[in-house]
């Protein structure tokens, strides 16, 4: 009895590594062979298994881990981010940042705008 | 030694996956080293303040144009402590008070005017969202304390010679101190124009017992550091 229980664990262990070496290997296959085709220099929208999401730009795609140089305010480090940890990796669109950046000077505009109005309101009412 | 298969399987599994998660490059790091901790910024304001006066009923809303300063310290990258000092001009509310006068059919008619200028203190924690980024929204809660100065001219009616009243009276000044500690909540945004300085507008509000106490428009240029 006790024969069966050893032995019917070890399948199952094995079974399990096998399952996560198998799932691991294709993630890593599947994100390296996206890095490799994409030109060094592409802009990236990047989400990690654990959480974060960040803009960047393809450095290299190397055996192991893509080099990644995230768009920050204040530059950070080129990064290897191994492949294993990559949920989603597509090329950001071209023309996007052209209406994003019209918008933010529209809103920003009015928000100026309503501002004085506000502050000269509250002034000439003293 | 077959007894111990699973076992030494198991421990094989588990020092696979410690290693795993120690493995670099799991995950990314968008805040560099020496990213600073403090900022500061100055802000003008757009502040409205209600006030409950003894002689009408409801609450009367003044606006004024208010500056002051912000200090904020960032413990960690999402979190910080803000200490903020704000100073108004002069708002104005103008009431009017039936006064009795004794042996008259109709009643006295004063008016007041109520100048108020306050200057605030204020302590509390933002959170703020997105890590080294051109925009982070923030929101935030704390205390303020509050020192108001009102300043009340009492003007009466002018009388006739001939108004059987036959009162004379004299316009009466009075200025009064208070000082008071009320919560609020903010909502806003720092807007980053260059790797240090930014711009920042939030909307705050203050609550007494009797609900919203005031409600601020601020609008300002600050800078990290």
């Amino acid at each position: 009895m006790s024969a069966r229980i050893r032995v019917l664990s070890t399948t199952l262990l094995i079974t399990l590594i096998s399952l996560q070496s198998i799932t691991a290997q294709t993630t890593t296959e599947i994100w390296r062979g996206f890095a490799e085709r994409m030109a060094v220099g592409t802009e990236l929208n990047v989400r990690l298994d654990d959480g974060h999401r960040f803009r960047a730009t393809l450095v290299s795609a190397q055996h192991d881990a893509v080099l990644l140089q995230p768009k920050t305010r204040i530059p950070v480090p080129v990064q290897a981010i191994s492949y294993q940890s990559i949920v989603a990796m597509e090329p950001r669109k071209a023309g996007h940042g052209v209406g994003k950046a019209v918008a933010i000077g529209v809103a920003t505009g009015v928000a100026t705008f309503f501002g004085v109005m506000a502050l000269l309101v509250a002034a000439v009412g003293d | 030694m077959a007894r111990f298969q699973p076992a030494v399987l198991l421990v094989g599994c588990l020092a696979g996956a410690v290693l795993n998660a120690q493995e670099p490059g799991r995950t990314v790091t968008l805040v560099p080293l020496g990213t600073p901790r403090w900022d500061a910024a100055a802000h003008v304001t757009w502040l409205g303040e209600q006030r409950r006066l003894q002689s009408e009923i409801g609450d009367r809303w003044f606006d004024v144009a208010s500056g002051g300063g912000v200090v904020g310290y960032h413990w960690t990258s999402h979190l910080k402590t803000e200490l903020d000092i704000s100073t108004t001009t002069e708002g104005e509310i103008y009431s009017y008070e039936a006064v009795p006068v004794p042996g008259a059919p109709t009643p006295l008619f004063v008016q007041r005017d109520h100048e108020f200028r306050i200057t605030t203190v204020s302590a509390g924690l933002a959170g703020q969202f997105f890590e080294n980024t051109w925009f982070h929204p923030f929101v935030g809660a704390g205390i303020e304390l509050v020192r108001e100065r009102e300043a009340i001219e009492t003007a009466f009616p002018p009388f006739s010679p001939r108004d059987p009243r036959g009162i004379s009276l004299v316009p009466q000044s009075e200025t009064e101190l208070r000082y008071r500690s009320r919560p609020y909540v903010t909502s806003g945004f720092k807007a980053y124009v260059s790797e240090r300085a930014f711009i920042r507008s939030d909307i705050r509000t203050s609550w007494s017992g009797h609900g919203i106490a005031a409600l601020a428009w601020r609008t300002g240029v600050g800078v990290d550091f």
